[in-house]
């Protein structure tokens, strides 16, 4: 795995539980812990993701990312090269 | 509107080309129980659900079957690459290959294409939202059947893993919502009148 690999994985992987979160939260609308987490990992994929574009280039067409071209060139989420061989997370989440 | 996110909801990076699974897999884009019509019944449904989390709700499940439809369509489009004619011609994918190369296109396992008519959208939240219960079953059980068929590949056995798990907790939910809508009526007749349709009667 390479390091864009891992970053996107690490990425993914705040992303997910973020979404989780947010569904969660459609039927559960007053629940304050998970109202708190979900504002931990939305900070989570926030630098995640500031992280990632800076070095690869955009994620969303709206993100500002100064590296426009790699929105085109770098690797499109279905192919291989885009994404992690395995899926194992060596860090704490 | 939509924004596009360029990543897949899971990673799925396959090494090797099975043409005969990427026939069956293809089931769970444009079958019955697939990512394709999960999307569209939800979405469709949103627009006549009179509840607030149950908008939401509509919304947010039927965005994440967009992603898991990308990545059914993956599975397919990697475990397809790279095969030659020769290969393909002795493979189940060969009758899909004569009209497809290797483009991905929404069929069943048998071929059949994609149809609205495999959902439902009645304009009743209770009857809705039954549907929907049903429907995260059925693909439940579709991914189960798939996972038989993929135990010696890991690299596909697991973002179908991700996704069968997905089915149960979209049926959480669902079941959730179902007691949100219910909250609303009347206890002693939760059919008295379609709360998406009738006005409420008086008390």
């Amino acid at each position: 795995m390479n390091d864009k690999q891992a970053l996107l994985l690490q990425l993914q992987s705040a992303r997910f539980a973020l979404w989780e979160l947010s569904i969660f939260l459609d039927t559960h609308p007053e629940n304050r812990k998970a109202f708190q987490m979900m504002q931990e990992y939305q900070k989570k994929n926030d630098a995640l993701t500031k992280k990632y574009e800076e070095l690869y280039g955009p994620l969303t067409s709206d993100s500002g990312s100064e590296n426009r071209w790699e929105w085109i060139t770098e690797p499109w989420p279905w192919e291989n090269e885009a994404n992690a061989e395995e899926v194992k997370l060596d860090v704490d989440l | 509107m939509w924004t596009y996110e360029k990543k897949l909801e899971y990673p799925i990076n396959i090494k090797t080309p099975n043409p005969n699974l990427a026939k069956l897999i293809a089931s769970q884009y444009g079958g019955p129980h697939g990512e394709l019509g999960a999307s569209l019944r939800y979405l469709s449904q949103r627009y006549s659900m009179p509840y607030p989390e149950l908008k939401a709700i509509l919304t947010d499940i039927g965005t994440e079957e967009l992603a898991h439809m990308e990545m059914v369509s993956t599975i397919i489009y990697q475990l397809t690459k790279g095969l030659s004619a020769e290969e393909i011609e002795k493979s189940s994918l060969a009758p899909y290959f004569t009209d497809h190369t290797n483009g991905i296109y929404p069929v069943d396992a048998n071929g059949v294409p994609f149809t609205a008519a495999t959902f439902s959208v009645a304009g009743d939240p209770v009857t809705d939202i039954h549907e929907n219960l049903a429907a995260e079953q059925k693909a439940r059980t579709t991914y189960e059947n798939l996972l038989r068929f993929c135990k010696d590949d890991p690299d596909v056995a697991d973002p179908l893993k991700f996704l069968r798990e997905r089915e149960v907790v979209h049926y959480q939910r669902f079941g959730e919502g179902l007691r949100i809508i219910t909250d609303h009526l009347n206890s002693r007749n939760f059919y008295a009148f379609n709360p998406a349709f009738d006005a409420k009667p008086k008390r």
